[in-house]
């Protein structure tokens, strides 16, 4: 494996945490509407909490609008059809509601592979800090793709 | 659209111990217009998880959820039960398919309670979301805590 192939710059952008985004992911994984003003009496009618798992959709905001992972089947090292998610890891610093606005700074953090009885696996682990407008982390995202190379 | 679920009580962290549980959740059945909705949110719209024809291409029996929406029902379902301020960490691993027409059962158990400077109680839990048929399709933990 050519190391030099994996050193990708880090990738930053904004990340505005909208309300209505929030509202759409939370009713999307069948919540109860979090809209409604009986839900949690400590937010104002303008604020929704975050959903837990909606930074991993932050790509959407990122300059060319694709995921980690994306960027390298762009570059041709990955293939995607062999390409499956391993797992998920979430630190929460704080919790976060809608209209704030975060930083939001991919990297890809480790390659190695696996030899299985199977053939190679490829593990590539990514992580997405997300830090608020003074610059204090608020939440990381790490997260494994596992590419089966035959 | 036919839909079995249930949010669980809110928590009292300071009631929990080792071996407490969260109430179980039960989410189902799944069905594409879940799915559909999902990709919408998230922005993946990737072919197996709406195209039968193409899953079936692939060698898969049926069209599955993205793994994303199963780990956003654990999500949703620990800060529903916590509340969004005290959910810490979230780790999962997905382990098998989540197949159109499975119902999904959300179950946390308390392995670790304790105390850190960052506030009175904090707990770890283990996380497991089982499909239909007792398939453990999600494994994983997640810890909740009082910030100061």
């Amino acid at each position: 494996m050519d190391d030099e192939q994996w050193d990708l710059p880090p990738v930053t952008f904004r990340f505005p945490v909208e309300w209505g985004k929030c509202r759409e992911f939370a009713l999307a994984l069948l919540d109860d509407d979090p809209a409604r003003p009986e839900t949690d009496e400590a937010l104002s009618p303008s604020e929704l909490p975050m959903p837990a798992i909606m930074p991993t959709c932050a790509f959407r905001y990122s300059p060319d609008n694709m995921p980690p992972s994306a960027r390298l089947v762009a570059r041709g090292l990955v293939d995607r059809t062999h390409m499956l998610q391993g797992g998920l890891e979430f630190d929460f610093h704080r919790p976060v509601v809608s209209g704030e606005e975060l930083t939001a700074t991919d990297r890809l953090v480790r390659v190695h592979d696996k030899e299985t009885a199977k053939g190679t696996l490829r593990f590539l682990e990514f992580e997405t800090a997300f830090r608020s407008a003074d610059g204090l982390p608020v939440c990381t995202i790490r997260t494994t793709n596992i590419e089966r190379k035959g | 659209m036919a839909e079995e679920q249930s949010a669980p009580p809110r928590l009292r962290i300071e009631d929990l111990q080792v071996g407490s549980s969260m109430p179980d959740r039960r989410v189902g059945p799944i069905t594409q217009e879940h799915l559909i909705r999902f990709a919408g949110a998230g922005g993946d719209f990737n072919r197996f998880h709406y195209d039968a024809e193409f899953v079936r291409s692939r060698g898969f029996e049926n069209i599955f959820a993205q793994g994303l929406f199963t780990a956003g029902i654990l999500g949703q379902t620990l800060t529903s039960w916590a509340g969004p301020d005290l959910l810490r960490k979230l780790k999962v691993r997905f382990a098998e398919p989540v197949w159109l027409g499975d119902t999904l059962t959300i179950s946390a158990t308390v392995t670790r309670a304790y105390t850190t400077e960052a506030g009175p109680l904090w707990a770890d839990l283990d996380c497991v979301v089982t499909s239909s048929g007792g398939r453990q399709v999600l494994t994983g933990s997640a810890t909740v805590g009082a910030a100061i």
